[in-house]
């Protein structure tokens, strides 16, 4: 079966991030796939390269890439949260005349039509709010 | 079957109110992150009207579950769960989620 | 096009269309625009959407609002266009309105009033569920 799961939590400030990402690690375990991961709103933060945690904390952050890398998973930010929020990849902070970009690789910018999309194509369509 | 998740304490917010307005017999309702805090009852003599009316439901024709992990970390006790309530893990989480037609989340 | 098996043609269907429940007042936080725009997009490309405003997110469709005292876009505005979108399957659940207050001969929009059991029976109609 062939989940999409959309994260609107940022990592740390919420729990929802978290719970959003054990959901995910959880399906694929059981051999379940995920059609794409859809951060939005406060969960755009999450694609961001630039958040450091204590040594000894869990960064969710940290665990989404991993993850997002192990299975090759289709992680996509929303570009109008995103870029609202400071999430920018090389391309939109050039054209916006930005020192840098900071979204993570292995995550992409699209607009809000891969979400309807991704409600059209999965099986299962799971909302982490923050 | 419906799916539905809520992700609030109600003692903070309206999300569990909210939700079961909207649950139909048959679905399952599925406390996470701070909604756990609505399934305990410390004195069960003195049940809250919420509390009274999950139970109610929980015994009839909607199935409560907290997912246990939440539950634990926030040093809630079983003993103290609500008559009915049911603890699921993440994998049972998934389970919920594949079984069922759809999710709602509360948040 | 590929050919299709009939189970497959129905679970296309199921999938094909969507529910989003607006349950957020708008301006306090960005959750009620975000939604909203994800409701434009939807229609936009011309899926079969279904809108219910049930909740504080009946907030969203208050008459007077003034959003540049905000310096923000008038969310009601915004909601307006739905129709132009394609989306004209608007509801509102009655009861969220009159705890609230608001007069359903006030609003704007084009939407359905629905009671309780008419609530429960959208949720239960076809296609995955978005809630903002």
């Amino acid at each position: 079966m062939n989940f999409s799961v959309v994260i609107l939590g940022a990592p740390y400030s919420s729990q929802s991030a978290a719970t959003a990402y054990r959901f995910t690690e959880a399906l694929l375990a059981k051999g379940h796939s995920v059609y794409r991961l859809f951060f939005y709103h406060d969960g755009v933060h999450n694609g961001s390269e630039l958040a450091v945690s204590p040594q000894d904390e869990t960064s969710t952050a940290e665990c989404w890439h991993q993850l997002i890398a192990d299975y090759q998973l289709d992680a996509v930010v929303c570009i109008a949260s995103a870029l609202r929020r400071g999430v920018l990849n090389s391309d939109e902070a050039v054209r916006y005349d930005k020192g840098c970009a900071n979204l993570r690789s292995y995550f992409a910018v699209v607009g809000l039509g891969d979400l309807v999309e991704a409600a059209q194509q999965s099986d299962r369509l799971i909302t982490f709010g923050p | 079957m419906i799916l539905h998740t809520v992700n609030k304490s109600p003692f903070a917010s309206q999300c569990l109110v909210d939700c079961l307005r909207c649950v139909t017999s048959g679905d399952v309702v599925l406390l996470i992150e701070d909604g756990v805090y609505g399934s305990t009852c410390l004195r069960p003599a003195t049940l809250t009207p919420l509390q009274k009316s999950i139970t109610e439901l929980a015994t009839t024709e909607v199935r409560f579950c907290i997912l246990s992990p939440d539950f634990e970390a926030r040093g809630l006790d079983d003993k103290s769960l609500l008559t009915g309530l049911e603890t699921v893990d993440y994998d049972g989480f998934v389970d919920l989620a594949a079984k069922a037609d759809k999710v709602i989340s509360w948040y | 096009m590929t050919s299709m098996t009939t189970a497959e043609a129905e679970d296309s269907e199921i999938k094909g269309s969507l529910l989003m429940v607006f349950r957020h007042a708008p301006y306090g936080r960005s959750l009620a625009r975000e939604g909203l725009e994800v409701a434009l997009a939807a229609g936009a490309m011309g899926v079969e959407l279904r809108v219910l405003f049930i909740n504080d997110g009946v907030w969203q469709l208050l008459a007077g609002q003034q959003a540049d005292r905000l310096s923000l876009k008038n969310h009601l505005a915004m909601a307006s266009a739905l129709p132009l979108y394609g989306v004209d399957k608007l509801f509102v659940d009655t009861a969220s309105l009159l705890e609230r207050n608001i007069e359903p001969a006030g609003l704007t929009i084009p939407v359905a009033l629905l009671n309780e059991l008419e609530v429960r029976s959208l949720f239960a109609t076809d296609g995955h569920i978005l809630s903002f």
